[in-house]
């Protein structure tokens, strides 16, 4: 087996790959988000007909998800690799295995399997169909293609890859607990674990979450965030308004982790946004349509 | 000629597997038969990449087909010297007939405009490649999806079709695809597209690592995964919903053996076993105790390069899934159960003392106990985690509570039966906590119109009945519910219970006001069955014929009955006791079909004196009454 790819070598290779396949990188957005799918490069980017290929690393926050650095896979922050293919192309599956053969994952080797998930988050309105990715039993990627995004049926299907990087490097390092995974070996032949990067974080950010979140505070920014992303659509300020809707959102998950969303109120708090990311999803198409879609090149004759 | 159609496609949900296998066969049988195409036999094969349809010697052309075309009347079509008129002509034109052919015909309208049409058969070939994308695209699949720029809908991505009709390639195209004679084989193992002919084609399937039976992949993983469980001292847990998931995975299944620490079977083994089946599809093993042994199957879907590297790649995955599982396990016992029941269960309580009262039921201090707390698992963060374990976390971590075995018992049995063919609580507390469940659900959630049923009422109610049967529990459904249409719907739910095994004229019978005892019910359906009713029904059909024709109320006069064939009845009906010895009664019933042969023979019942006629009547109306307490005789003559 060749030498296994540290955790930056599994970006860097991906990115590589994915660049040469025509996508453009991108960059993490820089407000909080639960998945690369909340990132504008796919939510409001997947709408309409201009084409669109990008490729970016995504720092994700699920703060039910701490387990305050004790549990060798579960992380309240973590990183995705996104790629979106609009529209789809004739043989995705394809392009995906090449990929996992970039960084050195063979699929026989890692028993790669595609197993049905349809991918579904009621709170943007958006749904899709295809598979969870396995790879020695561990989920490594969700492979969809997109329906559906802010209640609004697509034109153009995309195709969205989400690798969860961490199990990713598991897989490819053959570690068993995600804080051994080598982050990096530095010239002078020191070893960084991702442990080294990211312990001390799932500790403290773990004790916020289930503990010192203010609940007052989340409940009464949603409110503001809310309002605030309400007044933008009104001045046609979609981008602007789609990242106070994200902060909802984050808030949302935050007051979940702390138990203070009763059953009865659950509801609410997801057609509250799922509301506002539907209204950005139609101000956006609207603002392109005004734009006259302007990516949409024909390809020269 | 043969057929063989491959529709490849990106890794199909089993689901959608099974609806095409099942639905594509039927659907081309039908429209072949409509062609006018005839076959010998019709099959269907599906994995996850490829749907196979096979059609056995069918016909090279469809049959001519002879017909008449009827058009207007003769007095349109026709002038007075009886040529065709330009309506006539114009008629025969649009329809491409030679006028040659027409004649004047007489029917039911009249005299019409007709004519002969004779129609050539199309050879095979040429109705298949109209006929095949039709039926492909109908599939009812439960979901579908758009890929590619016409917007077809399928369950997947249709990436390849094979359409070969003995040497020829049917043609024609779907989402893009046009129909060739290529095929691949196993997405690692054989990736390349080559050309098959019939001849070569299941070979090639063969060879590149296809096995496009699910039967033959079931078989071959059963077989194997019992090998790797012997091999370690254990016996496999046959899981039959497991093993269809794992077969249809993969075209090309391979099980290996992996292990586990042995620290984690501190955990309950209901835990660890969830986690690898629900998540993992991995099988369990276990030792001949049925206890957990530190061994699981996995079924690869390629025959794997380095088996050992990849058992330990998925014990890695297993280990970080009980580590969760241990967390939620050790977070949820720094509880007492009791600490999880959110709001007391009143109603359940309620409708489990109504059942101990009716039941005559003494142990009410363990009901009471049990009722409280059987619903608090739900909220454990192991349930949480893990549905499916509700009831049996609950019994888990009753027992380590120290509640009594009763109890503990209790709790876990009261979802049971879980689905059609499982079992019934095996101790009474159980099943009395399972119907009070059940009731509960029944009468405060809405009852489902149409295919949906959220809060699965169908199956409360029909292990509702179940459950009252198997214990012989004596209770009267419509003392307990109140409402009408719920009582409506679980006797509904009941009968079809009863009609799985037993003749719908027997069950229908049967069923009277009474039939609210479902053990009564269930007595005089069996005693019924096992007696030759068809002997004697004809003779109570006539009784009730004529007791129901007079509306009458009827009232037994024995003093107005004088003739030897009225006293003869009189005397034998009120020998017959009112018993629920079932057999017994329907014994003497059975003793009064001579007499009553005897009665009508010798006697008119419906006679002019109205104090006679009242008379007849009313001795008829009595063995009417005690007939219809085993059941209505006029509903078993067809």
């Amino acid at each position: 087996m060749s030498k296994a790819p540290t955790f930056q070598q599994v970006i860097l290779r991906l990115q590589q790959f994915w660049s040469e396949k025509g996508c453009i990188i991108a960059q993490p957005t820089d407000v909080e988000v639960g998945a690369g799918t909340l990132n504008k490069h796919t939510f409001l980017r997947v709408l309409g007909p201009e084409p669109w290929n990008v490729a970016y690393v995504e720092p994700s926050r699920r703060p039910t998800d701490g387990r305050y650095g004790e549990n060798p896979n579960r992380l309240q922050h973590y990183y995705q690799f996104q790629v979106v293919l609009k529209p789809a192309p004739s043989n995705p599956q394809e392009q995906y295995l090449d990929s996992l053969r970039a960084i050195g994952l063979d699929p026989i080797e890692h028993d790669v399997r595609f197993v049905e998930d349809d991918w579904e988050h009621p709170g943007l309105g958006a749904a899709g169909l295809g598979w969870e990715v396995w790879a020695q039993g561990m989920e490594v990627t969700q492979f969809t293609y997109f329906q559906q995004c802010g209640g609004i049926e697509l034109d153009e299907v995309s195709c969205e890859l989400t690798y969860g990087l961490e199990r990713l490097a598991m897989c490819a390092q053959g570690v068993d607990n995600v804080y051994d995974l080598v982050w990096a070996v530095l010239p002078s032949g020191q070893r960084v674990t991702y442990g080294d990067i990211h312990k001390q974080d799932e500790r403290e950010w773990s004790h916020h979450n289930f503990t010192y979140a203010d609940i007052d505070m989340c409940s009464r920014h949603f409110k503001d965030y809310q309002a605030q992303a309400l007044l933008l659509l009104k001045q046609k300020l979609v981008l602007p308004a789609y990242d106070y809707a994200l902060k909802c959102s984050h808030l949302f998950n935050l007051l979940d982790a702390r138990g203070a969303v009763k059953a009865t109120d659950r509801p609410w708090y997801i057609g509250q946004i799922r509301d506002l990311a539907k209204q950005c999803a139609e101000g956006y198409l609207e603002s392109r349509r005004e734009l006259g879609f302007p990516m949409l090149v024909s390809a020269p004759l | 000629m043969n057929l063989i159609v491959e529709i490849g496609c990106e890794e199909l949900p089993a689901s959608a597997v099974q609806v095409a296998t099942e639905f594509l066969p039927k659907q081309l049988g039908e429209d072949l038969q409509s062609a006018r195409l005839n076959f010998e036999a019709i099959e269907s094969f599906g994995t996850p990449r490829r749907l196979l349809l096979l059609v056995l010697n069918l016909s090279a052309a469809q049959q001519d087909l002879d017909s008449e075309v009827l058009g207007p009347k003769v007095e349109i079509a026709f002038d007075s010297a009886g040529q065709l008129t330009q309506a006539g002509l114009g008629f025969l034109k649009a329809r491409n007939i030679d006028p040659k052919n027409a004649y004047q015909k007489t029917g039911d309208k009249g005299a019409v405009l007709a004519a002969k049409v004779h129609e050539k058969g199309r050879p095979a070939l040429a109705v298949l490649s109209e006929l095949l994308p039709k039926v492909i695209l109908q599939i009812p699949f439960q979901k579908t999806m758009r890929w590619e720029k016409s917007k077809t809908r399928f369950a997947r991505p249709i990436r390849w079709l094979l359409a070969l009709l003995d040497k020829h390639i049917v043609p024609f195209e779907i989402a893009g695809i046009q129909s060739s004679n290529k095929t691949c084989g196993h997405r690692f193992m054989s990736p390349d597209f080559h050309t098959v002919t019939q001849e070569t084609y299941f070979d090639f399937l063969a060879k590149n690592h296809v096995i496009f039976d699910r039967e033959k992949r079931k078989a071959f993983i059963l077989e194997q995964a019992h090998k790797l469980a012997q091999s370690v001292g254990g016996h496999l847990n046959e899981d039959p919903d497991l093993l269809n998931t794992v077969a249809n995975l993969v075209e090309y299944p391979w099980p290996i053996l992996g292990d586990f620490d042995a620290e984690y079977l501190k955990i309950p083994q209901e835990i660890l076993i969830c986690e690898m089946r629900e998540h993992q599809k991995y099988f369990s093993i276990f030792d001949s105790q049925k206890n957990l042994m530190p061994y699981f199957v996995i079924v690869a879907g390629s025959k794997p390069v380095a088996e050992k590297q990849l058992a330990a790649g998925n014990a890695r995955v297993l280990k970080a899934r009980f580590a969760d599982g241990a967390f939620y396990y050790h977070e949820d016992l720094k509880k007492n159960l009791a600490d999880f029941v959110s709001e007391s269960p009143e109603k359940l309580a309620a409708w489990a003392h109504k059942l101990a009262r009716a039941l005559d039921f003494k142990d009410t201090k363990n009901l009471e106990r049990a009722a409280y707390l059987c619903k608090a698992d739900l909220n454990t963060g192991v349930v949480g985690q893990f549905p499916e374990l509700q009831g049996v976390i609950g019994s888990v971590y009753a027992q380590k509570g120290h509640e009594s075995p009763e109890v503990v018992q209790a709790i876990r049995e009261h979802y049971w039966p879980k689905f059609s063919g499982d079992k019934t609580p095996s101790s009474t507390l159980g099943a009395i906590l399972s119907l009070a469940d059940r009731l509960n659900t029944l009468t405060t959630r809405k009852l489902p119109k149409g295919s949906a049923d959220p809060y699965g009422l169908r199956r409360a109610a029909i292990g509702l009945a179940r459950i009252i049967l198997e214990h012989d529990f004596r209770l009267n459904l419509k003392e307990l519910i109140a409402d009408d249409e719920i009582l409506d719907f679980v006797m509904m739910r009941a009968k079809g219970v009863f009609l799985e095994s037993h003749p719908v004229l027997v069950v229908d019978a049967t069923q009277s006001a009474a039939s609210f005892d479902l053990c009564a019910w269930q007595a005089r359906i069996q005693a019924l069955e096992a007696f030759d009713y068809a002997a004697v029904s004809a003779v109570f059909k006539r009784v009730s014929n004529i007791v129901l024709k007079d509306s009458g109320i009827k009232t037994l006069a024995p003093n107005n009955l004088r003739e030897p064939s009225e006293t003869a009845l009189l005397n034998q009906i009120n020998a017959v006791q009112v018993t629920d010895d079932y057999p017994k009664m329907l014994r003497q019933l059975a003793a009064l079909k001579p007499v009553l042969d005897q009665f009508f023979e010798d006697i008119m019942v419906m006679v002019e004196d109205l104090e006679l006629r009242q008379a007849r009547l009313g001795l008829l109306g009595e063995v009417q009454r005690k007939a219809s307490y085993i059941a209505d005789f006029s509903k078993l003559t067809q």
